[in-house]
Formats: C-alpha cells, structure tokens, sequence
C-alpha cells in the first residue's frame, strides 16, 4: 500500500479509530492491532511475502529467547551467526543473486570458460533491506547486552512489522522502538497534530516535488544522448530534488504517521542539501541507515581508530556497503566510492567531525563562507546523483561527458520545458521553507508556534490545494527498490 | 481526543463546502443543458472532425452537424442520447466512421494524455454514473479537467452561451496535402513506439451502443467514411482495413464510403485525412446527391 494511494486514505483512519476507541487502551490488543493492521498493509502487496517478515521474525524472536538464559560465549556467538546468517541469507538470495550470477559469468567468460548458471527471476520483497537490517539490529544488541531479549512475541512482531516504517524506513533500532510497545499510549493531542503537520509536508514534497521532477529527470535520464551538456544539468538537478523529496517525504510520512499512534521515530533527514561539508551531508542524509552501518560495520572494523590506511579502508568498506545496500548494480557501488572519496580528506585531516551546529543558526542568511561550501557540497552530491540514477556505468560516464562538453554552455532544451517551471517554482518554495525550518525535526515543524492560526490554516489548505492540483503522474517511492 | 477530532472537523468544513458546492454546481449545470432544436432538421451528422470538416450543413436546410473534433464514440453516444430524445423529429443520423476510429489511440481523448481538454466539454451531457467514471479515469488530470468543467459551466450560466454540441467548421482554404504532415498523422493515429496500436475497446463498445440506440429510436443510422488522400489511405495498416470491413459486414448498416472519392490534392488539408473547404462543398453535394437519389426528402 503506497502512503500517497487512495487505499492508504482509507486504511489510515480505520486503523486509527480502531486503536484509539477499539482497544480500550490495552497495550496487548493495541499490539495486536498494529501488527495485523501493518501485515495488511504488507500484503496489500504480495501477500506471498507476509511469510518472509514472518519467517524472520520468527529466527530473531527465537535467538533473542535463545540469548536469555545463554551464558556461553560460543554459544552465544553462534546465536548471533544463526541471525546473521538468516537476515542476510534472505536479503542477499532476494536481492543481489542474479547479480552475481550474472557477473561470475561475465569475469569466467574473459578466461573463455563458458558458465551456464542461469539467472532467476526473483521479484525483490518490498522493504527487505529495511526490516532485514531492523531484526538484525535487534539480534546484535541482545548479544551485546544493550538491550534485554523481549518474550512477548506480538510487541516483537508489531516493532518487526510496524506499518509507517515497514517498507522503506526510518531503520529503527530495537533500544529505540521496541521500548515503546510495552508502555502504556496516552492519545496527546500536540503529538497528533504534529503527526498530521509531518504527514502533510511530506506529501506535499512527494507528491507536487518529487512526483513532478521524476517527470523531467526521467525524460532527461532516459534520452540523454538527445541532450546538450546543460540539459543534463538540469535533469541532475531535478533528480537531486526528487531523490530527496520522495524519500525523506516518506520518512516525513512515516513518522508522522506513527505519531499518531502515539510512537517516536528516529529523524532521517536533517536537511542534507544545506551541508557544509561531505562529513555533515552523511550525518543529515538517511541518518537511520548511516548510524546502522556506523554502529554495526565501521566501529567494529575499527572505525577511525588505527593508521591512516585503516582509516582508507574502513571508509570505502563503509560507503561500498552502504552503495550495495541500494541495490545490486555497479552504479550504486560506483557512487558509494564516490563518496567515500568525497568523505576520506575529512577524515584524513580530523574534519570529520566539523559543522556539528546547524548552518546560520539564529541567522536568516549564511555568511559567503558558509554559502560557498553549502553550494561546493550540493555540487559533490548533484554529481555523484548522477551515478545512482544511471542505468550502468557506461551510462553515467557518457551523461558527465556530455556534461563536460562545449554544450554546456548552450541554454537548456527539452520537452515541456514551460510545465517545468511551475515544477521549478516550486522547488524554490520548498528551499525557502527548509531553510526558514531548518532548526525545527521537520521544515515546517514549528509552525504552530510562527503563525496564527487562521494564517497556519490557510497555509495548510495552500498545500493541499497544491497537492490536489499539481499533483505529477504517481510514481512509486525510490525507496521501495532498495 | 475531543480537542483533535473537534479540530479535525472544523478544519475539514472549508473543504466539505466546496466539494458540496461543487457538486451542487455541476448537477444544476447539468439540468440546465438544451437539446432541443429546430423542429425541421431530420438528419443529423455526428463524428469527429473529420465529419465536422467534410459536412457543409448549410448546404441543406434539415440537416444539423454536430461534429466535434477529437469526438470518440463514447462521447458521440451520450449526446446523441440526449438529442434523439429531445427531438422526435430526427429520421436519420450520419455517424463518421472510418479506419482511424477504431484505433487505440482515441482512447487518449477519453482516459488519457489528451483527456482534460476534450472530455470536460462533454462532462456536462454525461449522465451521474459516467462523470464519476470520467473522474476516475482522469484523476491524474484532475486538475486540468476541472478547469475545463468550470470554464464550460461558466460560459453555460454567466455568458448565457448554450452547450455547443458541434457545428460544421472548416477555415482550410488554399491548402495543399503535405506527405510529411501526412505520414506524421499516420504515424499519430495508428502507431506507438513504431508497433501498430491495438484496437479501441471502448469505441468498439459505443459504435455498438450507438447502433442499438438509434434501432431502439426507430432513427436510420448511416456510417459515413469522408475523403482521404490516396497516400494516407496506402498508409493504412492492413489490420485497420481488414477491421472496419468486417465491422460493416458484421452490422449490415448502411455505409457511404467517400475514402475513395476522387479529390484533387487541394481539397484536403496537409495531413491528408481531413478536407479542405472546397473539398467540404464537394463532399457535401456528393452525399446530397446520393441521399436525395435514395430517399428523396433532402431539402437543398
């Protein structure tokens, strides 16, 4: 079920009135609620892979049991592979099978020894990547003590499951969510509201941005050798802006949505495209999957302890991981390279750590040094968007070459160029309103306390209307590939 | 709770208004449609802009075309519908048809990329039940639609200018088929990605409709295929042939065939299938002739 469909309209409020009036407060019905809502949800999809979330929750509930009264060190170990093994056994037969079975062939074929693997056809699980890394959060921080293995199997299937985040995110950590299954939900009415004011701007920036610039980046992307280098310019840019919309819109969604339900999420976005540095864009970008992979790969290969060629190492393993992550293509790993290129001087000279304060704090402008390096840092990014979006490596190297040519400097040309800048307007609406709400969780999060009102209502009925009337042809979130 | 939900209901009256509004709005419109017509005409032409260009309705004083351009059969039905029963007096209805409407690509006027701009000035004329189907179907283009409704019903109560249900048009004077144009209209209607479109399905579905209609009216149906350019008629796909001559054999309705008609290049437009004017006279006269030597009851 797509958060921006008319099913998810539909099921929202039933769920909600359910939980709120239904149950009568009880945390264990509420619990029962949420998970059979969230495999509904689920299913509405594919039914047939209700049984994988299932099957995993199951391997994890099991192994946190196993850990309860396990003191042997082996033994333990051995519990944790058993999660390990699991969770990435899936996520790896799911999603990059076909991948290296196709890319074995390719290196056996330069020896002229003919493979005759064949490839399947596997359909990868919606949100696979999200719920695989969640439970294995859990099973590596039960081992490591920091949190207790719970017993109630529906709170666990319910912190598994949980509909808002299910498919694409916040990756929860189990210190975090699952404590909140077993408290008692008090409906507060601050908490809700601000829920519903998340849920909005996050369609908003789903619907008329994200929705709107796929339009463009597509027809840019798909046909780039029709196109001058400043073109494609543009059609980077209007990929920049769709990638971060859609998802940190679905994570606006999410997090609003469970707001409602009385649960806090972790914060994903931190409003990246306004970084200083490299090191500032990835604590701002999908925060949930950095501090995962920064918690449960960087620290324990060492992180930024030891020499500088461990340091090298650890970095690229860190940012390869996170680019395979995204998918099973050489693109993505390109771009994870990218990036770890990007990010290496920072840590190599101790920058890494800089810009921890948020830009132009108390200030409605950023000084010429803060505005140089905001802009040097979004041009890094646009650039290394250029791999991920790519359909291979051949592609991105011809799309930045055209870039890199003469036609550069020609005026940008392409179909509906005229419908584009409605598109356009709005991007530079929603800058200025990200920057106005850049010390707030969310752009528009402190708005009950900036405006009136009659003037707050009136803003929301301009982004519904907005929404209703530049809504661009549905796309399917990013994010649920990954 | 009390407070959010009490905040949830007053926020939700501004837009319940309006959609009321709306709706109120539209349904009155809709009531306020005329179909009623002169008493003397008999015959009416309907179609798309092929028929709208071909069929000079000045040149016979009980003949009404009410052609529209992009007019699928689908559209073509439910007007009809309306008419029909508003005037007793109609014996007998020239419906255009020719290859070009039974390819897939028309759908495009009704569901799809072309919608908003064709299907709002027929919105009016649909009965409840099909105006939600419209809306379903368009409701990426929502927005464009809705501009399209408001600007028509506008025009309907403000301007006091009655629905127009089509009316003979054509401003091609001194024109010349161009292949280019031409081929390039081929290409528009029969193909996608270089394969040959499927059929409509929903055209197929009104032709029969319409067919039943005008039976159960006791009103005379007569398909009417105008001129088209030799180049465009060997541009054709075969299957588009082949189809439209098994639909005539299959309903056994009375057809005028003009695709043939011996025209010079400077009676058709530059795409080929549509007539200029001088090509409109010909046309016209020509059908004049062949209804006046059948049934005998044209009035010139």
């Amino acid at each position: 079920m797509l958060f921006n469909s008319i099913d998810f309209a539909i099921f929202l409020p039933i769920v909600f009135i359910l939980y709120w009036f239904v149950t009568n407060g009880s945390i264990r019905l509420q619990n029962f609620l949420i998970v059979v809502a969230s495999y509904l949800f689920y299913g509405w999809w594919d039914w047939r892979f209700l049984l994988l979330i299932l099957f995993s929750s199951l391997v994890d509930y099991s192994v946190g049991l196993g850990f309860l009264h396990q003191e042997n060190p082996t033994k333990r170990k051995a519990l944790l592979w058993t999660s390990v093994l699991v969770n990435l056994g899936l996520l790896g037969f799911f999603k990059y099978y076909n991948f290296f079975v196709e890319n074995f062939i390719t290196a056996f074929s330069f020896f002229g020894t003919k493979l005759s693997v064949n490839s399947l056809n596997i359909i990868l699980p919606v949100g696979i990547s999200f719920y695989s890394f969640q439970t294995l959060s859990y099973s590596i921080d039960v081992y490591k003590r920091k949190i207790e293995p719970t017993c109630d199997l529906i709170a666990f299937s319910a912190f598994i499951c949980f509909f808002p985040q299910l498919v694409a995110g916040p990756i929860e950590r189990a210190s975090h969510l699952l404590p909140q299954f077993f408290v008692r939900r008090n409906f507060d009415y601050t908490k809700a509201a601000d829920g519903l004011r998340q849920i909005l701007w996050g369609l908003f920036k789903k619907i008329v941005i994200a929705d709107n610039c796929a339009e463009y980046a597509n027809l840019i992307f798909n046909h780039s050798s029709d196109y001058s280098g400043s073109t494609l310019v543009v059609g980077a840019l209007f990929f920049t802006f769709q990638i971060y919309c859609d998802f940190s819109g679905y994570s606006d969604i999410a997090i609003g949505t469970a707001r409602l339900f009385g649960f806090d999420l972790v914060q994903n976005f931190n409003f990246p495209y306004f970084s200083r540095s490299i090191a500032e864009f990835w604590r701002r970008w999908h925060i949930s999957l950095s501090t995962w992979f920064r918690d449960y790969l960087y620290i324990p290969l060492g992180g930024s302890r030891g020499s500088s060629l461990m340091k090298i190492r650890n970095t690229f393993i860190i940012f390869i991981a996170s680019g395979l992550w995204h998918g099973a293509n050489w693109t993505f790993l390109a771009w994870g390279a990218l990036n770890a290129i990007y990010f290496l001087p920072y840590l190599l000279t101790n920058n890494n750590r800089n810009n921890l304060d948020i830009v132009a704090q108390g200030r409605n402008l950023p000084n010429i040094k803060e505005l140089f390096f905001m802009m040097l840092t979004f041009g890094l990014v646009v650039f290394s968007w250029i791999f991920f979006r790519a359909n291979n490596i051949g592609h991105a190297v011809s799309y930045i070459s055209e870039i890199l040519s003469l036609s550069l400097f020609t005026i940008p040309s392409f179909a509906g160029m005229g419908k584009a800048l409605t598109t356009i307007i709005f991007v530079v609406i929603l800058v200025f309103i990200e920057w106005q709400g850049r010390e707030g969780e969310y752009a528009i999060a402190h708005l009950s306390v900036k405006l009136s009102k009659p003037l707050r209502w009136a803003f929301y009925y301009a982004i519904i209307l907005s929404i209703v009337y530049f809504s661009g042809r549905e796309q399917p979130f990013i994010y649920f590939q990954f | 709770m009390r407070k959010f939900l009490k905040e949830i209901g007053a926020f939700s009256v501004i837009p319940l208004v309006c959609i009321v509004a709306c709706i109120s709005f539209v349904a009155y419109t809709s009531s306020t449609i005329e179909y009623k017509m002169d008493a003397r005409i008999t015959d009416l032409v309907i179609g798309d802009s092929h028929t709208q260009c071909a069929i000079n309705d000045d040149l016979a004083s009980n003949w009404k075309n009410v052609s529209e351009r992009s007019e699928s059969f689908y559209f073509s039905y439910y007007k009809l519908e309306g008419l029909i029963e508003e005037n007793p007096s109609i014996e007998r209805v020239y419906l255009g048809f020719s290859y070009h409407s039974l390819s897939e690509y028309y759908d495009k006027f009704i569901d799809g990329e072309y919608s908003a701009g064709v299907s709002s000035k027929y919105f009016y004329m649909l009965p409840v039940k099909e105006k939600l189907k419209l809306i379903y179907w368009n409701v990426d283009r929502l927005p464009a639609m809705c501009g399209g409704i408001f600007s028509e019903s506008a025009k309907l109560l403000f301007v006091h200018e009655p629905v127009s249900f089509g009316a003979y048009s054509n401003d091609f004077t001194g024109t010349m088929v161009s292949n280019s144009a031409l081929e390039k209209r081929l290409k528009f209607q029969f193909y996608t990605d270089e394969r040959i479109n499927d059929f409509s399905q929903i055209n197929q579905l009104y032709l029969d409709r319409i067919i039943k209609l005008c039976a159960s009216k006791e009103v005379e149906l007569v398909f009417l295929n105008t001129p088209l350019h030799l180049n465009y008629r060997r541009g054709i796909p075969e299957v588009y042939i082949d189809k439209y001559d098994d639909l005539l054999s299959q309903y056994h309705m009375k057809a005028i065939d003009f695709s043939c008609l011996s025209l010079n290049d400077s009676c058709f437009v530059p795409d080929g299938d549509h007539v200029s004017r001088m090509g409109a006279d010909i046309t016209t006269k020509e059908l004049l002739r062949i209804m006046q030597e059948q049934v005998g009851n044209v009035d010139f």
